[in-house]
């Protein structure tokens, strides 16, 4: 079966913004490689986290999944339409079916309209009913997620709401719509630990209920064990090893997969070798030449400086981009 | 609404050490530059020195500093006595002065206010939508620009042009000879209105869109940045992507970040005094304008001590209760001041 989600060698390059003096001395213009060259599939009802540091592209791929950035390069297909080609006035109309969790629930809702409005507004948006019945809707699911009384709720502006209860209205917004997939960008890393297991748990609940697609970014390998069926390992703009959730996680394969693993102590995994990697993330100015990892790993070889690795699937189910696994 | 009443309180008394700053700024630099009023009056005539301790005593002059630094602020505070001035004609109150003078500030101020807003919010906005083109660029060199004009060549650049020149507007004064405005509220562009004497008013817009027109494009530069720098930061915030995840259609989305960017800049009340000030002082002077700024700068040549810090007190007081009523304007509309 074909998956609902088909992204194949994406690349977004931001042009870095020139100071007015460098404009008027005609400096040219550098690019932000964010994401250079993602391939991914998410199929019905499945759960793909994408990990990796901070700076990896996690936020941009997720944004160009959902057509909110336009890929530099690429193809999206989602339920086998092309997003990259579409006009706007199309892209509008699947919207309803595509949506976004923040990371951030203090940002990312507008702090002078009432948290009900902000629910109701997608069917309002959309003609998909009149202002009575989207509001009628918009309590039902702010009941839903937990929210009561909803109808005090609804009129609450967004300050009035504790972080906790703002993701709750981010989630209720996203779903009142049935969306198909939905991107959800570190939806708790903001949020009070005490209350993250819970909006986890209500992520999981819509999931099952609706046979939910989810594009899950997270830093956090042991979120991505919670909610996720397979993972992605995002390094510098690129994919380095992905695979069932279980097998990436109790068998990596990649190096920075390895050191990220070990630097989970909470995962509770038996870690057979302790990797420590050295040093920041590279600057996506000026990625490394060769496999973009080389410069931090402790395993680097002198092929891995000119040339970048092949993907390798080592069994059906788990594939990964490292020199180290290649019979070359 | 016992604590909006609260809030209003809070932000008036902001406005104390912003005037109590301003008056001890200027009451000091008085007394460091060079010069002495009562020279200054007596210019080259022969005045026997005895009669000029008497000058002095009676200025209140020989007292101490310190005293000289209360007696005139306690006055101000406790009996509305703004002193009386040293210079020509000398004795006379200088309340009854400001009183004269205010209106032509207060009318000056809140039209340049009003042109530089429009000027920062169509800059502002324009860049910011338009971030990184051409035109933004453009739009952040004039931003710059403006805080290095100095206004008498501004001004007498539109004088030149649009006054002589093209015979738009008048370039000096505030009402046409022979022409007569009952006082009311004292802003002439208003009472010729509740006059119902419209000749009058087309005659007094005349007058003010010169000098506003050259005071706005000055502090319009700082409308520009303030606006544009927040609505870009307001349109890369997450809640308008989420607007645009839902298929918002984009025009409504500016309009609703927008909304946002305003956020009022309550913090820059002091500085933004002391610019209004020296801004009035120099436009009022090119245009023969006859309000607060071109006072001082009369009486600076005279020293005279009392009319210009007067005048400086009441015009941070009155600048500042300016600023308030924005305040409290943003405080009953935007839902997350709270009070
Ligand atoms: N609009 C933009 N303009 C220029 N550079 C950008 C833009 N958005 C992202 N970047 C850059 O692209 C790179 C990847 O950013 P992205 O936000 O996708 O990373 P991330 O993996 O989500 O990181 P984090 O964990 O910090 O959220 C970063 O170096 C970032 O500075
Ligand atoms: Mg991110």
């Amino acid at each position: 079966m074909e998956a609902l989600v088909v992204a194949k060698g994406l690349k977004k390059y931001f042009p870095v913004r020139r100071t007015i003096s460098e404009v008027v001395l005609m400096k040219s213009r550098l690019y932000v490689r964010a994401v250079d060259g993602v391939s991914l599939e998410i199929g019905f009802g499945e759960t793909l986290a994408l990990v990796g540091e901070s700076g990896s592209g996690k936020t941009t791929t997720g944004r160009m999944l959902i057509g909110l950035e336009k890929p530099t390069e690429g193809s999206i297909l989602f339920e086998g339409i092309e997003l990259t080609k579409l006009s706007k006035k199309a892209l509008r109309k699947i919207r309803p079916r595509i949506q976004m969790i923040f990371q951030d629930p203090y940002a990312s809702l507008d702090p002078r309209v009432k948290v009900g409005d902000q629910v109701a507004q997608p069917l309002i948006v959309h003609g998909l009913c009149n202002a009575d019945e989207a509001r009628e809707r918009a309590l039902e699911i702010l009941e839903r997620v937990g929210l009561t009384p909803s109808t005090e709720i609804y009129e609450r502006y967004p300050h009035q709401l504790s972080g906790g209860q703002r993701q709750r209205v981010v989630i209720a917004r996203a779903m009142i719509t049935r969306p198909r997939f939905v991107v959800a960008d570190e939806p708790v890393s903001m949020i009070d630990v005490s209350l993250r297991a819970s909006i986890l748990e209500l992520l999981k609940e819509f999931k099952r209920e609706r046979n939910l697609s989810t594009l899950f970014i997270t830093h956090d390998l042991a979120v991505a064990k919670l909610v996720a069926d397979r993972v992605a390992v995002m390094y510098l703009g690129k994919i380095v090893e992905e695979g069932a959730v279980e097998e990436v996680i109790y068998n990596p394969l990649h190096p920075y997969t390895k050191a990220l693993i070990s630097s989970v102590p909470t995962i509770g995994i038996r870690v057979l070798e302790k990797l420590k990697i050295v040093g920041e993330i590279p600057n996506p100015i000026n990625i490394p030449p060769g496999c973009r990892f080389h410069t931090r790993c402790p395993f680097a070889m002198d092929k891995c400086k000119s040339y970048e690795a092949p993907w390798i699937y080592v069994s059906e189910r788990h594939g990964v981009s490292c020199w180290l696994y290649s019979a070359e | 609404m016992a604590g909006l009443g609260r809030y209003v309180i809070i932000r008036a008394s902001l406005i104390v050490p912003t005037v109590l700053i301003l008056y001890t700024f200027v009451f000091i630099l008085l007394r460091v530059l060079p010069g002495d009023p009562i020279l200054a009056v007596v210019g080259t005539r022969y005045i026997p020195p005895a009669q000029l301790e008497e000058m002095r005593r009676m200025a209140g002059l020989d007292k101490p500093i310190p005293v000289q630094y209360f007696d005139y602020l306690l006055g101000v505070v406790l009996r509305g006595d703004f002193g009386k001035t040293l210079a020509s004609p000398v004795g006379k109150p200088v309340s009854e002065y400001l009183w004269e003078r205010l209106p032509a500030t207060v009318e000056l101020t809140i039209a340049s206010f009003i042109v530089a807003s429009l000027i920062g919010f169509i800059t502002g906005v324009g860049g910011a939508l338009r971030r990184s083109s051409r035109l933004d660029t453009s739009i952040r060199i004039y931003s710059i620009l403006t805080y290095t004009l100095f206004i008498p060549v501004l001004g007498m650049g539109l004088q030149y042009f649009l006054g002589l020149k093209l015979k738009l507007f008048y370039i000096s004064g505030r009402l046409s000879a022979g022409i007569y405005v009952p006082r009311l509220t004292g802003l002439l562009l208003l009472d010729s209105l509740l006059a119902g004497d419209l000749s009058a008013f087309t005659d007094a817009l005349g007058h003010i869109v010169l000098p506003s027109l050259t005071l706005g494009i000055v502090l319009s530069g700082a409308y520009t940045r303030l606006i544009r720098n927040n609505l870009i930061e307001v349109l890369n915030s997450d809640f308008i992507r989420a607007y645009r995840a839902r298929g918002v259609p984009g025009h409504r989305v500016t309009i609703y970040a927008i909304k946002n960017a305003f956020i009022p800049v309550v913090t820059y009340m002091g500085l933004q005094i002391a610019m209004l000030l020296g801004g009035a002082i120099l436009t009022e002077t090119t245009f023969s304008w006859p309000g607060l700024g071109r006072f001082i700068y009369e009486r600076i040549e005279y020293r005279d001590y009392a009319s210009i810090q007067g005048a400086v007190i009441l015009f941070a007081f009155i600048v500042g209760l300016m600023n308030l009523f924005v305040d409290i304007i943003y405080a009953l509309i935007d839902p997350r001041v709270k009070y």
